[in-house]
């Protein structure tokens, strides 16, 4: 299991354009990715969860990836969040 | 543990609020859905005091209040409020007294009056409160009311939860919720689920993007809340797995400490998932009204058994008493 807080530094924050990418690169893993802020929890392959967070620039996440290509999960969606900053 | 402002107490038009006095006390927050009614307080007994509920002056603490002279009066609303108390109200739609007034003023403690009895406030306040302050969790899922009975769809992503929603809602049962279910556990076997405000009736479909259910369906089409009675987790079809096949052992799944019916449905071509999830709650409609389908079938082969069973023995019975008569004439004679 990966676990790492972070801070959104995308300029609009997570919406749609950069969530659906996250949860399109999401979705092709099989471990389970989970994303927390604010106490609220969902899972990282729903768009809807995502939007929901509300992610703003600065806010705090918690991105959990756990399974069998956790590793190879995590490098991924860290690319796409690195990528846009 | 969740609080709630008494400025948003105020918001709630089914308690029937008027503010009166203390704005100052409308940051104070109440952590308790119990309130307290402050009759040994007025006399001047204080041990055990819980000043941290709202306090309710119904018509007997009313009717004592009149009573007195004004500088009892006074007294006991300096004594009382002494204690940081969040919020005072009046029922029965009573006039507070002008010292209480002039005191809640001062000490940042809201006035409140409602017209409703003190009976009526109580019960109001208490399943509002338990709703507004019961721990809450968000699930991932689908949650739908079909026929009345409150179904979580669960299972991974891209198994086809919101298509299966979808062909629910073409066949007349209402969305509540899509991909994100906010959950609490109103006491210790009620949970209620809810829609996020932001989400709200859309839905997700891949290839199509997001659609809002309550527009193209109709308001028929959505519900707000509904209680959970029901978990159908949705799985790929596997070749070794047994599957539930009589339906006497019931799964069971914990949420916020609530055990909640489970269902497995295994999801291959030519299995219409919906109509599954359709009889999965009329049968639980059915069981609750007191009638088991498979335990009832069950029954039934058992009888027969043992009438097959009985029919045996008699004849052996039958056997048994005929060779002794025969034995029992041979040495008679």
């Amino acid at each position: 299991m990966i676990i790492k807080t972070l801070k959104v530094h995308l300029v609009d924050g997570l919406h749609a354009r950069p969530a659906a990418e996250f949860v399109r690169i999401a979705s092709k893993f099989k471990s389970s990715i989970v994303v927390e802020h604010e106490g609220m929890s969902v899972n990282g392959k729903s768009i809807m969860g995502l939007l929901m967070l509300g992610l703003y620039p600065g806010s705090e996440v918690k991105i959990i990836v756990s399974g069998e290509d956790e590793e190879e999960a995590f490098k991924r969606l860290m690319e796409l969040l690195k990528k846009n900053n | 543990m969740p609080r709630v402002k008494i400025s948003e107490l105020l918001e709630i038009k089914d308690l029937m609020f008027e503010f009166i006095a203390g704005r100052e006390g409308l940051k104070n927050e109440i952590d308790s859905v119990d309130i307290n009614r402050p009759g040994l307080a007025l006399v001047g007994f204080y041990d055990n005091f819980a000043y941290n509920r709202l306090q309710v002056i119904g018509k007997g603490e009313y009717a004592f209040l009149q009573k007195c002279s004004i500088e009892k009066q006074n007294q006991i609303v300096s004594e009382l409020l002494r204690f940081p108390i969040p919020a005072i109200v009046f029922t029965h739609n009573n006039e507070p007294p002008d010292c209480i007034i002039q005191e809640a003023n001062k000490n940042q403690v809201t006035l409140l009056k409602t017209a409703l009895t003190t009976h009526d406030f109580q019960l109001r306040y208490y399943s509002i409160l338990s709703e507004l302050l019961a721990e809450e969790i968000t699930v991932h899922g689908v949650l739908m009311d079909v026929f009345g009975v409150g179904v979580l769809l669960q299972g991974e992503s891209g198994i086809g939860k919101s298509e299966t929603a979808l062909e629910l809602i073409e066949r007349g049962h209402r969305l509540v919720s899509d991909d994100v279910v906010r959950i609490k556990a109103l006491s210790d076997n009620v949970l209620m689920g809810y829609t996020d405000p932001i989400i709200e009736y859309n839905m997700e479909l891949r290839g199509i993007g997001i659609i809002n259910i309550k527009n193209i369906y109709g308001v028929r089409s959505t519900k707000n809340k509904i209680q959970i009675d029901l978990i159908i987790y949705l799985e790929e079809w596997k070749h070794q797995h047994e599957y539930d096949r009589i339906g006497l052992e019931q799964q069971y799944y914990e949420i916020l400490n609530v055990q909640v019916p489970k269902i497995v449905i295994s999801v291959r071509p030519g299995r219409n998932v919906p109509i599954l999830i359709e009889t999965a709650a009329m049968n639980f409609r059915l069981k609750s009204t007191g009638y088991d389908s498979a335990k009832i079938f069950l029954d039934k082969v058992q009888k027969k058994y043992f009438q097959r069973k009985l029919i045996i023995f008699k004849y052996l019975y039958i056997l048994l008493v005929y060779n002794s008569c025969k034995i029992n004439k041979e040495r008679n004679f």
